[in-house]
């Protein structure tokens, strides 16, 4: 069960409008790297997860994302508060603002809706926290993306490069998990089975074995 | 809640909250009746006293109010969807 904070994890306070710099950083929110992925995934995989320290990553990292994309929403929602209309089709924000007006939606700098295909929850906690590391890897340069775009905005950096850092830490942790993870597997092959589904690995060589697997 | 039993005491905070949930959406759109706000405060004293009592017997509820000796049981089982409260 969740309960909801009204504070965010990194304060944002933005002084001037700009469109286009929001049409590049709501792929934070819902595109194919953004904190919408991120927070579904960790969310979904923790519940097969065999082992209570990446359950506790998962939840936690998985938790701490739902607050990431509230940070990402509000640099786009205060980037874009009281757009005239000028600004509207002079930044090429039309396009967006035709369906959406001002609201919040989550899809990719170019447009894309967002959608679950953007992650996996596989089942096999090492392959699910290879993806979560890969995840975090591209979240971090999309994020360095972001800051080059940025750098004359320090209103809206700050907090870019608050939420880069996060991405850092998380690789960190679900770096530590795989490794915990692996120590409990068979340190010559930590891939012979899903220590979340097979009770014992499956037999290699049927000829010497009865086990009938 | 004095010889409430650890599953009597989870229930019990489960109702609680759940009553909590439910009169805060009444007052998101009455936010001046005086009867929600009186339930609401009532409700609120018992959850906290309960989570209180709670988290000291038994662990933690929320990663905010784990009381760590020398080691962080936040991470111990059962976790809520392993079907059962650990009782």
């Amino acid at each position: 069960m969740w309960v909801y904070e009204k504070r965010l994890q990194c304060p944002v306070n933005i002084k001037e409008t700009n469109a286009k710099l929001a049409q590049a950083i709501i792929s934070q929110y819902g595109g194919p790297d953004g904190e919408l992925g991120a927070s579904m995934r960790y969310l979904s995989q923790r519940y097969t997860m065999p082992y209570k320290e990446g359950i506790a990553t998962l939840n936690d990292i998985g938790t701490e994302e739902l607050g990431h994309l509230e940070i990402v929403c509000t640099i786009v929602y205060q980037l874009t508060k009281d757009l005239s209309m000028e600004e509207i089709k002079a930044s090429g924000f039309d396009k967006y603002y035709v369906d959406h007006t001002l609201g919040l939606w989550p899809q990719s700098a170019g447009g894309v809706p967002f959608t679950a295909s953007e992650f996996q929850s596989n089942g096999d906690p090492i392959t699910d926290l290879y993806e979560d590391m890969a995840a975090e890897q591209k979240a971090r340069t999309t994020y360095d993306n972001i800051l080059r775009l940025c750098k004359d905005y320090p209103d809206v950096y700050e907090p870019i490069k608050f939420l880069r850092a996060r991405e850092i830490v998380h690789f960190q942790r679900f770096g530590e998990a795989l490794r915990l993870i692996t120590d409990k597997l068979d340190e010559k092959n930590f891939y012979a089975f899903n220590p979340a589904f097979d009770k014992v690995a499956p037999c290699v060589d049927m000829n010497k074995c009865n086990c009938g697997k | 809640m004095n010889n409430m039993s650890k599953k009597e005491l989870f229930n019990f905070i489960s109702q609680v909250s759940f009553m909590l949930d439910d009169i805060t959406l009444f007052l998101n759109t009455h936010p001046d009746c005086e009867d929600a706000i009186e339930a609401y405060n009532e409700f609120k004293e018992m959850r906290k006293e309960a989570v209180c009592e709670y988290t000291e017997a038994y662990g933690p509820l929320n990663r905010y109010d784990v009381n760590v000796c020398n080691y962080w049981d936040w991470v111990n089982k059962p976790w809520p969807w392993e079907g059962e409260c650990g009782c």
